[in-house]
């Protein structure tokens, strides 16, 4: 069909460009340096993945230019001249077609081969053991990381918001969830593995130190492949010699620079003193609102700094720090050196925080806020808050007096806010408990009614005004969720319906019943459920 | 009223219809013919494909610059599953139905399908099945859990939403219509084949439907069951517990059977599209089909090797190394029968005289683009790189350039190369080339930077991210958009072509179309052949080389 | 349930090269494929969630008794038996002798009846009586639950067999469905040897192993 007054300039021509346009992007793409490249550097495992992928990516870049090529030529070559060619009709070609068959057979088996390979050299646990053992736990949305040393250690096992390890150790991680999938996930040390509820998945990596990043901007011309063949696997995670590099190490190296909204990198790190290198961690699999911002940092400390921090953590363990928790929380709008704006008042030299005799003002404003400052008690803590009070009245010429987070727990009783020590579990919104409550009272109205009023009161009970549904205490109500119950009170049988539920299930449950069908008794958060539980066992 | 002059089977039936335009308009609605109900298959994919093209050009827009920009978490939370199901369950499949009902019983000789009725009511369980897959929208309470729905995050606790019920109930209702579906094209071709059409003769088209069906069928009841085992959970929390671990019940049994079904699935989406590129290349290059009988087979190993590699999608959720090593080794030897269709795709037009009309740019765009897919699909099979890769946008990357450079391509060859049977006019052939330039350049503007952000740790799902992904983000956004754009000058042409095009030729493509649908006259009437066809065998098997036939036998 | 609608209808016209067999008989076959799938993954979800270690699920023995598998036994010959009727619809029927296709029909449904009554009253004394004691033993509570999804499942294919069954004896009663047509009750009778097929599956795997 000619009769297209504006194709033919299009299709001759057209083609030819299309198809430099179609590689062109791709090649060049894969031209700039670095850009192909894996960013999986800083351990041993991570290059091992580095390396593969490069052997992958280079055949797969032959192969595509192989294929682009032949079609690039076939365009050109076999394009129609006039509107009565009539090319020579083949049909196949079996010598041909077994040619590329067993050539594309060849080539999955040599990258199989080499996949298994690293598969094994990765996964393996070392042949020397592991150094420590470090179980990530992931809830929506945060991550909680145990610290467990061997039994001859002498240390003892603590609770961290930070991935952090010694260099060049053998670290066994140990990944879990309390709700949801999660996954951890950190780049640059290759690590990545599900966080799976009811299962304990496994990975181990040996992280390069803050020394060795000395020689990671030119690994690519001082890779591993000229290295001797090691004798064992564990060997080649080693890379002590690269240790030896000229460069003097001192104090924190950071490559992260963002770490989501509610952490905030700022300009203090709480790694400032160590000498470290600090990465982005962070979650990989969809688990609800915030999956995207369970950032991490992945810090990687020298042996001397880690065993530091570690004692930093086992003896000042209670003590946030103010100006971090200032840097997070206040600094947005107090400024950094605490002046204000035009519309936030200046903390320097303001009464409230000088006037020794206003201290509890102080903390009850931060815990309640006033005008446009938010409340802070239902997110600090007492020591966190406490911390950032004690920051503002010692700095920037600031003398107030100092507190202690007794102080902060004083004053939240005698304001009659909701009590948030330190170390304890991050409190679930009533309401959300309410939702979910109500959700899954639907599996019980068949018996106790949409309304809670059974419809035969002697054989089910009612659950308004229920005294042991109402009860201060909710023991006794676990106890009959979870255990059943054959009573007096409660003929027949009550089966252990919440014996399966999550604590976070079994409490949004109770707080729906305590809270609805009129009674009025107060909600019940996951963690007390959690120690009732206990008990019960 | 003016009177409605039709051809074909696009003809009012009845004297009523000529004159009444709700006559008429019932008449289609109602129809049992096969082609009209491929018609309706087509426009219903349309419309949900601008409504997925939509909600893709939501996301990008939250993701062109760092920081939130105009949706909160929860919402942009739900973008993605919902993108992800119109154009998976209600764009690429229905519009390969589409061309499957219309070209299917024409390319095997029947004067209709086996089951015109069943036809008809698998067509009108989608569009309510769109409605209450997408209840969501109208509830305001969208899952908010991606299209895979993994407990426990889909499970009644962590996604209380009335919403995600319905997109539940919606997903099953869709697997009931593509099933009745599957099983109407299986009896056609098996069992209405015209005198001379043996199953070897069938055109790859044709091949491609009966595979895909067979997927369909082996695979859609997998995810059927598994989303009941997921709808009593959520229903009846107390009682069933398959996936809650508290209860004894195991949260990757959901992974297994939802991957059984979707990693089929993205074989259902493509395999049409390999029998729609082998029919444009063979036609535009004057060829027969360079090694149809390997072709079909590679086909039939694709379907089977895509029912025993579901675990590459679960390499991180902790399975055991050895069984990693089995599915790496399926799943990289899927690449082989792939490999084989690019090059038989190469072969056929080696040699032969090749026209560039917009069916054949797609065709050329395709082999071109979905190779760079295919290939970081063998990236991807190995085990070490899919793990750091896994849920990053190399995986975003990778399932756009097969899905989008693949299938949506494929539909739009598909789309311009029976237009003018379908329609009998003619498309506008400028416009068209315009259109597949934009898509070509753009497919990768959009897409190609998104392998970089995935090897550079940019996961998926992620409703802001690290400011030095930023750059990259605003390209993709902004190409996501001009893709979008020059999707809509597709609309544009079809819908304007149909009333004001040139009329087609019976065998328009030159001549040259040598299967039955290019036989019999444009538009087709309403069943298909006035008399019953007989097939003319062609040459399908191997010959040696120096034979008539053969790769090297001298021009007469 | 639209196959078995579908069976019920003639194609246009069976092509030159076709199997030999009725678009019908070929739609049942695809879509008992499809229904044999379906059965898998729940089955396959069964397997898992069982056979894990420490799993705590109960043996059969435990669970149901050894009266309540005899029970469930004697079901599951009765269901054979339906088949077997089956097959006698179909023979009288090739042989022109409507009326005793007519009465083997109502035995096949009569057995299915059975099938569904017995099933109804094993569920009820498994509800009020049984299930609740292995609960409080500290079972598995994904034990009742995969019990009532896969018998459930089979159940309401036995319901709708019988819905399937009735209504072809009520075809054969006013006369539609004659001698000629064989094949209408070979179809139904596939549909039906199918669901007893998966039957002896779904009994071996919840009840014996």
């Amino acid at each position: 069909m000619s009769g297209y007054p504006y194709s033919k300039h299009i299709s001759g021509l057209g083609a030819l460009i299309a198809v430099a346009v179609i590689l062109l992007i791709p090649t060049v793409a894969f031209a700039v340096p670095g850009s192909g490249e894996f960013i999986a550097h800083y351990s041993g495992s991570g290059r091992e993945m580095t390396e593969l992928y490069n052997l992958i990516a280079k055949i797969c870049l032959a192969v595509l230019i192989i294929v682009e090529g032949v079609l690039l030529f076939a365009i050109i070559a076999f394009r129609r001249r006039s509107d009565d060619d009539r090319p020579v009709q083949n049909h196949g070609d079996l010598r041909l077609e077994a040619g590329w068959t067993l050539a594309a057979l060849g080539l999955q088996i040599w990258i199989g081969v080499a996949t298994i390979d690293v598969m094994f050299s990765t996964e393996t646990p070392p042949e020397d053991g592991f150094d420590m053992t470090i179980i990530a736990e992931a809830s929506q949305w945060d991550w909680d990381f145990f610290y467990e040393f061997p039994d001859d250690d002498g240390r003892e096992p603590f609770m961290h918001e930070d991935l952090v390890v010694p260099a060049h150790q053998n670290i066994n991680l140990i990944v879990t969830s309390r709700d949801v999938i999660h996954a951890i996930f950190v780049p640059d040390l290759g690590i990545k593995i599900d966080a799976v509820p009811g299962r304990n998945n496994r990975w181990w990596f040996r992280a390069d130190g803050p020394v060795a990043q000395v020689r990671a901007p030119d690994y690519a011309t001082v890779g591993p492949r000229q290295e001797p063949y090691p004798q064992t696997r564990s060997a080649r995670f080693r890379n002590d010699r690269y240790a030896a590099a000229d460069r003097v190490v001192t104090g924190l190296e950071r490559r992260v620079d963002f770490l989501g909204w509610t952490r905030d990198v700022g300009e203090v790190s709480p790694y400032e003193g160590y000498n470290a290198v600090e990465y982005q961690g962070t979650c990989a699999e969809l688990c609800g609102r915030d999956h995207w911002d369970m950032y991490f940092r992945a810090v990687v400390m020298t042996q001397s700094s880690f065993d530091r921090w570690v004692d930093d953590r086992l003896s000042a363990v209670d003590e946030p720090i103010g100006e971090a928790v200032y840097a997070r929380r206040c600094a947005s709008c107090h400024g950094d050196d605490g002046t204000g704006d035009d519309i936030n008042p200046s903390l320097v030299g303001a009464d409230r925080v000088i006037n020794p005799d206003r201290i509890n003002d102080h903390i009850e404003i931060v815990l309640q806020g006033e005008g446009q400052m938010q409340a802070f008690g239902p997110v600090l803590n007492d020591a966190e808050i406490a911390a950032v009070i004690n920051h503002e009245r010692t700095s920037w010429g600031n003398d107030g007096g100092t507190i202690d987070a007794d102080d902060v727990a004083a004053l939240r009783e005698e304001l009659g806010l909701e009590p948030r020590p330190f170390m304890a579990a991050e409190p679930t919104p009533t309401d959300e408990l309410m939702a979910r409550g109500e959700r899954i009272y639907q599996s019980c109205v068949t018996c106790h009614g949409q309304d809670g009023q059974s419809y035969d009161p002697q054989a089910v009970p009612s659950l308004a005004q229920n005294e042991v549904v109402v009860a201060e205490e909710v023991d006794e109500l676990v106890q009959v969720l979870v255990q059943g119950r054959d009573s007096d009170q409660w003929p027949g049988r009550k089966s252990p319906v919440a014996r399966s539920m999550t604590d976070l299930q079994l409490a949004s449950l109770l707080t729906y019943l305590r809270g609805s069908f009129g009674n009025d008794a107060p909600p019940v958060q996951p963690i007390e459920v959690t120690d009732i539980r206990d008990d019960l066992d | 009223m003016k009177e409605i002059t039709a051809k074909g089977y696009l003809s009012p039936l009845t004297e009523e219809a000529k004159t009444n335009k709700l006559v008429y308009l019932k008449e289609w609605l109602c129809s049992t013919d096969a082609k009209r109900i491929g018609v309706l298959y087509l426009a219903f994919a349309l419309v949900m494909g601008i409504f997925g093209g939509i909600l893709s050009l939501l996301i990008r827009t939250e993701l062109a610059q760092h920081g939130s920009q105009i949706f909160d978490p929860s919402f942009y939370n739900a973008l993605p599953g919902m993108h992800a199901t119109a154009m998976i369950f209600f764009f690429i499949i229905p519009a390969f139905t589409g061309i499957g009902n219309f070209v299917v019983p024409i390319q095997v000789g029947a004067p209709d399908m086996a089951f015109p009725k069943l036809n008809l009511a698998a067509f009108w369980i989608l569009p309510p099945a769109a409605l209450v897959t997408f209840m969501g929208f109208f509830l305001n309470s969208l899952p908010e859990f991606g299209w895979t729905a993994y407990p426990p995050l889909s499970n009644n606790v962590y996604s209380g939403m009335w919403g995600a019920d319905f997109w539940v109930l919606g997903l099953i209702l869709v697997g009931v219509s593509s099933t009745m579906a599957a099983i109407n094209f299986l009896a056609t071709v098996f069992n209405m084949r015209c005198k001379g059409m043996k199953m070897f003769q069938l055109p790859l088209f044709t091949w491609s439907v009966v595979v895909t069906s067979f997927l369909i069928l082996a695979a859609t009841p997998v995810l059927t069951s598994a989303l009941l085992m997921l709808t009593f959970e959520r229903l009846f929390p107390g009682v069933f517990h398959f996936f809650n671990p508290a209860g004894g019940g195991d949260p990757i049994l959901y992974q297994h059977l939802f991957w059984f079904y979707s990693h089929p699935a993205v074989y259902i989406m493509i395999l049409p599209g390999f029998g729609v590129i082998s029919e444009v290349v063979s036609t535009f290059s004057r060829k027969h089909i360079f090694g149809y009988v390997l072709m079909a087979w590679s086909m039939i190993a694709i379907a089977v090797l895509g029912f025993v590699v579901w675990a590459h999608h679960m390499f991180t959720t902790g399975i055991a190394l050895e069984a990693r090593v089995g599915f790496m080794f399926l799943t990289m030897l899927i690449a082989v029968p792939t490999g084989i269709k690019i090059f038989s795709w190469l072969a056929t037009m080696w040699g032969g005289s090749i026209k560039f009309d917009t069916p054949m740019l797609f065709a050329v765009g395709f082999i071109a683009m979905f190779t760079i897919g295919g290939l970081s699909g063998v990236v991807l099979a190995s085990v070490p790189v899919d793990i750091q890769l896994h849920d990053t946008y190399y995986v975003v990357a990778h399932i756009h350039y097969v899905l989008v450079a693949g299938s949506m391509m494929t539909i739009f060859a598909g789309a311009y190369y029976w237009y003018p049977k379908i329609t009998g006019k003619m498309y506008n052939e400028f416009w068209g080339k315009i259109h597949f330039w934009l898509t070509a350049i753009f497919i990768n503007v959009t897409f190609f930077l998104q392998h970089w952000m995935g090897m550079k740790g940019m996961p998926r799902r992620y409703y802001d991210y690290d400011p030095q992904f930023e750059w990259a983000n605003t390209i993709s956004s902004l190409g996501s958009a001009a893709l979008f754009a020059a999707s809509l000058i597709f609309v544009v042409n079809m819908v304007w072509s149909w009333k004001s095009g040139e009329d087609a030729d019976e065998n328009h493509w030159y001549g040259d179309g040598v299967n039955l649908e290019w036989l019999i006259e444009t538009p087709p009437n309403h069943h298909n052949f006035h008399e019953p066809p007989e097939w003319k065998p062609i040459i399908r098997q191997h010959v040696s080389p120096d034979q008539p036939g053969g790769l090297w036998h001298a021009k007469d | 349930m639209a196959p078995k609608e579908a069976s019920i209808m003639e194609g246009p016209g069976a092509g030159e090269e076709s199997l030999g067999v009725t678009n019908g008989k070929i739609g049942m076959w695809t879509f008992l494929v499809m229904d044999a799938m379906t059965f898998a993954g729940l089955l396959a979800g069964y397997a898992r969630l069982r056979w894990t270690p420490d799993s705590l699920w109960p043996f059969p023995i435990e669970a149901f008794g050894v009266i309540g598998i005899q029970l469930t036994a004697f079901n599951t010959f009765i269901l054979i038996c339906s088949s077997v009727a089956m097959v006698h619809v179909l023979a009288e029927q090739m042989r022109g002798n409507m009326d005793r296709a007519e009465k083997w029909l109502m035995a096949t449904i009569a057995g299915g009846l059975i099938f569904l009554g017995i099933q109804a009253f094993e569920w009820t004394h498994l509800i009020i009586d049984k299930f609740h004691l292995l609960m409080d033993a500290g079972y598995n509570q994904n034990f009742p639950a995969t019990f009532y999804l896969l018998t459930g499942f089979h159940g309401a294919h036995v319901a709708i067999g019988v819905i399937y069954n009735t209504i072809l004896l009520m075809g054969m009663r006013s006369g539609k469905v004659t001698e000629e047509h064989t094949s209408t009750t070979e179809i139904a009778g596939l549909y039906w040897h199918f669901v007893d097929l998966v039957w002896i599956l779904v009994f071996t795997f919840v009840y014996l192993i």
